[in-house]
């Protein structure tokens, strides 16, 4: 499928980012009903996807002519994230030969790491493509879409099979869908989350994500175990069983 | 020869290689418990990074790996013990290697008390791996042990701002600082900047090697509410430029 689509849910969630030459990234996303719950302010997993959307900017830009893909994200919440927007500005702590580390804090009230694998270019694999650094914001993935008017979950196609579990099942489309044509890693992060904070009965307020393999072969289903009362495992399988995702989500 | 651990010692920790898997057994000691009564999560996460990093290792055989994140939550903090760690290997690559740790109350008819997320990266040090039998068995002898934080070098002290002495028993075999050390003064220094408490949720990356010290670990509150206080931790080794050596997060309860 051609990337990026017409059509995706980061346009529609109006992500901004903007990157000076001074090698940190921000990013901002509007607020709005499709993307809180009821802690009253925006939902844990959307601000992992606002996370791994800005890092991942900073972080490919950073290791560029190499590649970079997600090995770990964090973060935990302080306080609600309500006002009209969510500002996200990251910076590189470390970049060593093999990963590459990024701090994002979030308008006072969450912060969040994320960790990238490098991936050494290859001339037969196309590096990625990165926008020139220009001043002001601009729009992800080349234009804004239309604003999200549902709940982010339904706009996804998430279905509940057994909430008490923790059992989702999670479909793939272009309009999910990352540059390799599987599920977004942020909004894989938002899944695990759901499924987590289903299980517990309560919005979540720390989240901690492995990702062990792309999540391609839809759909994708995910479970939780719980850890005492405030806490579960969540498990994101693909449609074969493999386990793609795993995360810790606190409440 | 077995992996020498003077860490373990400290904490009490036994690991043994089982199937695919490593299992780690941490006793509940008088100088290793927390005012809740359970183990000290600064004990929990040593023993996590322990136990996880052998059975990231040996899956890495005949490279080895070096912990990169450490990524755990806890549930339960009034203990029974001793408490029992079982690392799975998750993913093995060239250059990854991530391990689950599913952490146990044994005396507690073996209720989960909380998870732990390894990720490790995988290293060809010149001298290879450490130097072991199969199936490994690491059982050092208990170290007698008045007071925990003074065994792992940690000045006494309250505030924003804690100290570590890097004292050669807490280095590993590539002479840095333990990762299990820097846990401990993670855990330490949360819950000083804190103003009390235990530390139920942690994120913790490795990104340098601390090989001089003084060791420091400065807190910021990110943010507090009734039941909890989110503290950020830059770590540094003050003899080595004030490098930054790990970027840490702890969410610490004050009433768990």
């Amino acid at each position: 499928m051609p990337y990026p689509p017409a059509e995706h849910l980061l346009r529609d969630l109006g992500f901004e980012v903007e990157t000076p030459p001074d090698g940190t990234a921000t990013a901002w996303m509007p607020v709005t009903p499709a993307i809180t719950d009821a802690s009253g302010g925006v939902s844990l997993g959307v601000l992992a996807t606002l996370v791994d959307s800005v890092s991942g900017n900073l972080a490919a830009r950073t290791a560029s002519p190499d590649r970079v893909a997600t090995a770990d994200l964090a973060v935990t919440v302080a306080g609600p994230c309500t006002g009209t927007e969510v500002e996200a500005a990251a910076s590189v702590v470390r970049r060593g030969r093999t990963t590459l580390v990024v701090e994002v804090r979030l308008t006072d009230a969450a912060w969040a790491t994320a960790t990238f694998s490098i991936l050494p270019r290859r001339d037969d694999t196309p590096g990625p493509v990165i926008p020139p650094i220009a001043p002001g914001r601009r729009a992800v993935l080349g234009g804004r879409g239309s604003a999200l008017t549902r709940w982010i979950g339904d706009a996804i196609g998430i279905t509940t099979v057994d909430a008490s579990e923790g059992r989702l099942s999670v479909p793939l489309s272009a309009y999910t869908a990352n540059s390799f044509g599987a599920l977004q890693g942020g909004l894989v992060a938002f899944v695990a989350e759901q499924a987590g904070a289903c299980a517990l009965g309560r919005p979540a307020v720390e989240l901690h994500v492995a990702y062990l393999s792309q999540c391609r072969d839809a759909p994708f289903t995910t479970s939780a175990e719980l850890v005492g009362p405030d806490a579960a495992v969540v498990a994101v399988r693909d449609n074969a069983g493999r386990l793609a995702t795993i995360a810790n989500v606190a409440i | 020869m077995n992996l020498p651990a003077r860490v373990d010692a400290l904490i009490g920790l036994r690991r043994h290689e089982v199937g695919t898997g490593v299992v780690g057994l941490v006793p509940i000691a008088e100088h290793t418990r927390h005012a809740a009564g359970g183990l000290r999560t600064g004990v929990l996460l040593a023993a996590l990074d322990a136990t996880g990093g052998l059975a990231c290792g040996l899956a890495s055989l005949p490279a080895w790996t070096v912990s990169t994140s450490l990524m755990g939550v806890l549930s339960e903090h009034a203990h029974t013990g001793p408490l029992r760690l079982d690392a799975t290997v998750l993913r093995a690559s060239r250059a990854r290697v991530v391990a689950s740790v599913d952490i146990r109350d044994e005396g507690n008819d073996g209720l989960r008390v909380g998870h732990g997320l390894l990720t490790t990266s995988v290293l060809d040090p010149a001298e290879g791996p450490p130097p072991f039998q199969r199936p490994v068995r690491a059982e050092p002898a208990p170290a007698e042990v008045d007071d925990l934080e003074a065994a792992f070098g940690i000045e006494p002290g309250d505030g924003p701002t804690t100290r570590l002495v890097l004292h050669d028993a807490l280095r590993n075999r590539w002479r840095i600082l333990h990762g299990g050390a820097v846990a401990m003064l993670v855990d330490t220094a949360a819950a000083r900047a804190a103003g009390g408490g235990v530390v139920a949720r942690t994120v913790l990356h490795f990104l340098a090697p601390a090989r001089t010290g003084p060791v420091e670990a400065r807190c910021t509150v990110v943010g507090r509410d009734r039941e909890a206080v989110v503290v950020r931790l830059s770590v540094h080794d003050t003899g080595h430029d004030d490098r930054t050596v790990a970027l840490a997060s702890a969410t610490v309860l004050r009433a768990p």
